[in-house]
């Protein structure tokens, strides 16, 4: 028994020697050793760094997307903070307003390179200051079945009429188990706001008075919930229990091969093409209009890259995020993990040819002509709980568009703080 | 009379071993479920109509979320830390305060026990911010020590009933006994009654061990770093990352799950009869 | 109730004046680890909580004060009383299940039955299993898309009711998790007591002639009575606090139809990060507790005729 202690205690100290040399704390929602394309990029910036930079290690902390948020506000309070973190961009504007994160003004200006990024709105701060800086930017819409549409000989739809079509088509031909369109609307997860925000915009509908409170009953917003109302109940291509579920959960069936149509961001398109069965295809889509044929406004985002402002090592952090955003790194993340690269000039430097990049040259024009540059407000979740309930509500029929509408409008002003 | 009593013995026996049958399925069939999830590789899982046993049977799971998984390794060794720590520390100062009740009539003792069990009604989501708050003051936030702390004072007050009938059965001669032979108080404690309390320590022992392997919120709320992290959380953060992926993440539940197992397969008797011992004077 | 320490107390008439106050605080002292860790733990806190609750801000911080506005927030806005109906019908049909079944279950493990070790350790297993895990199984198997029983009664031809869009049917799968996670445990209390009956007692009512049934009546309900009472006070007050289930299996189910107070208050704090409102939500679940467990008590006492 005492022997054992022996060994475990100068097996730790042995530990502790060996981490003599400096180390940068990264948190993380993806983990640098997983098999997927998104960790391979990961993996492949954080050993290019340390090879640039002998006697630095990284040492990454993981956590699910959708708590990172929350754990860095602990750590903020705490005064535990790690040297960088991922801050979805959606939610960043908290820990911007609690004063948790540093301003990198100083070093953008520094590098010269500011011009050149694409910067999220929410990580901009009240005193316009910049807080975050994305290393990847995503556009949502849908992630099709392209050996579908080819099998069925239906070119891509133009409009969201056509969509549903073909959706009806890919039921048909695939039979009973498959899901034409998976969109998922839980209130409690992201997604319904990101498809349905864009959607009342296109049609002209605004959503929030200049005051911040609620604007959500207008006649474009009740079109929008009545169209997703038939995508379930009339056209029947979209089953209710996968509308009441989040992105996630629809993502398993689409790993199945049973969507055809999954409204979720650019990002996840090399992913799943590696996880879907054989034989399946996947491309990429904005949402297409309601009316009439085109493109939806685009809805960006990207997680952003912030260093705490309590961080031991801010500027090695800085050297990191200046490597994590070098054009050859975007290229690089590009090519491996399907992101499309935040900073303009790199958009003409990827390969067109290839099939992991072919979608990041149009998308970016799509997106340079048609971005919804939408900013969230402070109470991020507040607004996604509010219209999600919502358009649960319609699509469950417990309720009528308007009239989910209107106390989705009396809760958002109860909650939003 | 006596004519019916064969047959409606034999209905009853039957109908007795339907529904032990019955529960026995209920028990076990997410369990074996969860077993059999994790041999299937990721295509497999999500077929509909969905397979029983696996089609192809694969070890990858396993490999992947747990045996070349250092960091799972290590949320299973933090775990075992905190319950042994826990344990004892509990066990200390749950004997203790069961041998004051027991043997002791004090003032304000009713008012104590009865504030001390008015615990196990505290919803846990109500402390945790203030926990992490506390503990951020204390500056124990994030280590394994606060949850030691945290679960130990949890499950004194079950560990203190259960512990209190067992003091009273132990006959209070011997410890006299042990104050003649000119032991103090706390000496009798020590030598006479805490050997005898042994059963007791033992099934409360199992009791701690099993809720504290099996928390999620608490560790999930006052733990971040990895360094710390207990294996409910390993799971849960760990596999949620590409999204869920269900062989690995039963993978690690079943290995999970075996630890526990085997301390309550070793103790099993103990645990009943210690529960046994405290519950007939509860 | 034993006093064992009337001999203590005769000691202590003979002491001096030093000795005697030691000897009366050793109680004390004898108690007080184990107080000082659960007044840091949980007394401490659920003080702070309770300040809280009264109090806004919008970070961890605890902000301006407000009054009564955050319970007023968390019970009259967005059907915060449903929450609270949604509490009673989990926590009562938790109870109403489990107890029964477990007690039920401890009587035939009680019998020299066949393969008894072997049962006792099946029938455990669902405690063994964290409640996390448990509900992530649950969730898996009724998943009306890709789970194993929906698509088993389907080859039966019974269309079972939909866990994620049907409230009814939501509610019901949480009370299935939650009965399962909790039966084990009330059947290991019941079986313990049962097992601490002396035989001689039943032997010789059935010398005397009773029949199995009346044995069972008169006999052994009554002295496991009490602890069937504790496991019951334990396995609702578990119920009331539990989040994890719900959260995991329906997040709160098609709007709001599972979304108990608990859930209510991680929500609250957690995501919508209004820790004020969600204190006063905590402190509500508090009191009730505290009601209903006083009230169980002096029904308990006034039965026992004491």
């Amino acid at each position: 028994m005492k022997r054992i202690i022996l060994a475990a205690v100068l097996s730790a100290l042995l530990c502790g020697l060996a981490h003599a040399e400096k180390s940068l704390e990264l948190w993380t929602f993806i983990d640098p050793a997983g098999d997927n394309p998104r960790s391979k990029a990961l993996a492949q910036i954080i050993n290019t760094f340390e090879q640039q930079n002998p006697g630095v290690k990284i040492k990454s902390t993981i956590f699910a997307w959708n708590q990172i948020n929350l754990a860095f506000m602990k750590a903020g309070l705490a005064g535990k903070v790690p040297d960088l973190t991922m801050l979805n961009s959606g939610r960043i504007q908290r820990v911007v307003a609690a004063n948790f994160l540093r301003p990198l003004d100083t070093y953008l200006d520094q590098s010269g390179v500011r011009s050149d990024y694409i910067l999220m709105p929410n990580a901009i701060g009240a005193d316009k200051k910049v807080y975050g800086v994305p290393y990847e930017v995503r556009a949502l819409g849908f992630l099709y079945r392209s050996d579908l549409l080819k099998k069925a000989g239906i070119p891509k739809p133009n409009n969201l009429h056509e969509l549903v079509q073909s959706a009806k088509k890919m039921q048909e031909m695939e039979g009973a188990n498959f899901i034409g369109v998976g969109i998922g609307f839980d209130p409690k997860q992201d997604s319904a706001e990101k498809m349905y925000i864009p959607a009342v915009a296109a049609l002209g509908g605004k959503l929030l008075n200049a005051d911040g409170t609620a604007h959500f009953v207008t006649p474009e917003a009740i079109k929008v919930m009545n169209f997703l109302h038939d995508m379930v109940h009339k056209d029947k291509v979209m089953p209710l229990d996968v509308a009441m579920t989040g992105p996630d959960q629809v993502r398993t069936l689409v790993e199945a091969g049973r969507v055809g149509y999954y409204f979720q961001g650019s990002h996840w398109l090399l992913t799943l093409r590696t996880k879907v069965p054989k034989g399946d295809t996947m491309d990429f889509m904005p949402v297409p209009l309601l009316d009439g044929d085109g493109v939806q406004p685009v809805f960006v985002e990207g997680w952003n890259l912030g260093i705490p402002a309590k961080a031991a090592e801010p500027d090695l952090a800085w050297k990191l995020v200046q490597l994590w955003t070098s054009p050859d790194m975007q290229i690089m993340q590009a090519k491996v993990a399907g992101y499309l690269p935040m900073r303009k000039s790199v958009a003409d430097k990827v390969d067109p040819n290839d099939p992991s990049t072919a979608h990041i040259k149009p998308l970016l024009a799509v997106i340079g002509a048609n971005a919804m540059n939408f900013k969230w407000p402070l109470n991020t979740d507040a607004m996604q709980e509010t219209l999600g309930t919502a358009i649960t509500s319609v699509l469950a029929d417990k309720q009528k568009p308007e009239e989910a509408l209107r106390e989705a409008e009396k809760n958002y002003d109860s909650v939003r703080e | 009379m006596t004519k019916g009593r064969p047959l409606r013995k034999l209905i009853g026996n039957a109908a007795t071993a339907a529904f032990l049958a019955a529960a026995c399925l209920f028990a076990v069939v997410p369990i074996v479920w969860a077993v059999l999830t994790s041999l299937k590789s990721p295509q497999e899982v999500a077929l509909y109509p969905p397979t029983f046993l696996p089609h192809h049977l694969t070890f990858e799971n396993y490999l992947g979320a747990v045996i070349y998984n250092a960091t799972y390794l290590h949320y299973l060794f933090n775990t075992a830390l905190i319950v042994v720590i826990a344990t004892i520390l509990c066990l200390f100062c749950s004997a203790h305060a069961a041998h004051a009740v027991a043997r002791y009539k004090f003032r304000g003792s009713s008012i104590l026990m009865f504030a001390m069990f008015s615990t196990v009604m505290i919803p846990g989501v109500a402390v945790v911010i203030p926990l992490y708050l506390l503990s951020v003051k204390a500056g124990i936030y994030d280590t394994v020590l606060v949850l030691i702390l945290v679960y130990s004072a949890w499950l004194t007050p079950t560990l203190v009933w259960l512990l209190r009938g067992f003091v009273i059965a132990i006959p209070p001669e011997l410890e006299e006994a042990g104050r003649i032979d000119g032991y103090s108080r706390l000496g009798v404690f020590y030598r006479v009654t805490l050997p005898l309390l042994r059963p007791g320590l033992l099934a409360g022992s199992v009791l701690i061990f099993a809720n504290i392997w099996n928390e999620f919120l608490l560790g999930y709320s006052l733990v971040q770093s990895e360094t710390a992290r207990v294996i409910q959380v390993g799971i849960y953060a760990n596999l949620t990352e590409v999204g869920v992926q269900w062989g690995r993440l039963t993978a690690a539940a079943v290995t999970a799950m075996l630890p526990v197992l085997i301390v309550y397969a070793f103790l099993q008797k103990a645990f009943v009869q210690g529960l046994s011992a405290g519950a007939v004077k509860g | 109730m034993v006093v064992s320490g009337t001999g203590e107390l005769g000691d202590m008439m003979m002491l001096d004046r030093p000795r005697r106050w030691r000897a009366s605080a050793f109680p004390y002292m004898m108690f007080a680890p184990a107080f000082i860790l659960i007044a840091g733990v949980s007394f401490v806190p659920i003080g702070y909580a309770l300040v809280q609750s009264v109090f806004r801000s919008s970070t961890l911080e605890l902000g301006h004060y407000v009054g009564l506005r955050n319970y007023n927030d968390f019970f009259f806005t967005r059907d915060g009383i449903g929450s609270l109906e949604n509490s009673l019908i989990f926590v009562a049909g938790t109870v109403a299940l489990a107890v029964p079944l477990g007690v039920a279950l401890a009587l035939v493990l009680n019998r020299p039955i066949p393969f008894r070790s072997f049962f006792r350790v099946i029938l455990i297993l669902p405690w063994l299993v964290s409640n996390l895990v448990g509900a992530l199984l649950w969730a898996w198997i009724g998943n009306p898309q890709y789970g194993l029983v929906p698509y088993l009664l389907s080859t039966f031809g019974i269309v079972m009711p939909n866990i994620i869009t049907d409230p009814a049917a939501a509610m019901t799968s949480v009370i299935v998790a939650s009965v399962w996670a909790s039966t084990p445990l009330v059947m290991v209390f019941v079986l313990a007591a049962l097992q601490s009956i002396p035989s001689d007692i039943t032997e010789a009512a059935r010398i005397d002639g009773a029949s199995g049934w009346r044995r069972f009546w008169r006999i052994t309900l009554p002295m496991v009575r009490n602890t069937t009472m504790m496991a019951l006070v334990l396995t609702s007050l578990h119920a009331f606090k539990s989040v994890e289930i719900i959260l995991v299996m329906t997040g709160g189910g098609p709007n709001g139809a599972t979304e108990t107070m608990a859930t209510k208050v991680f929500h609250e704090a957690f995501t919508l990060l209004r820790i004020g409102v969600g204190s006063a939500g905590a402190v509500a679940i508090f009191v009730l507790n505290l009601m209903f467990t006083m009230a169980f008590v002096r029904v308990l006492r006034t039965e026992h005729g004491a």
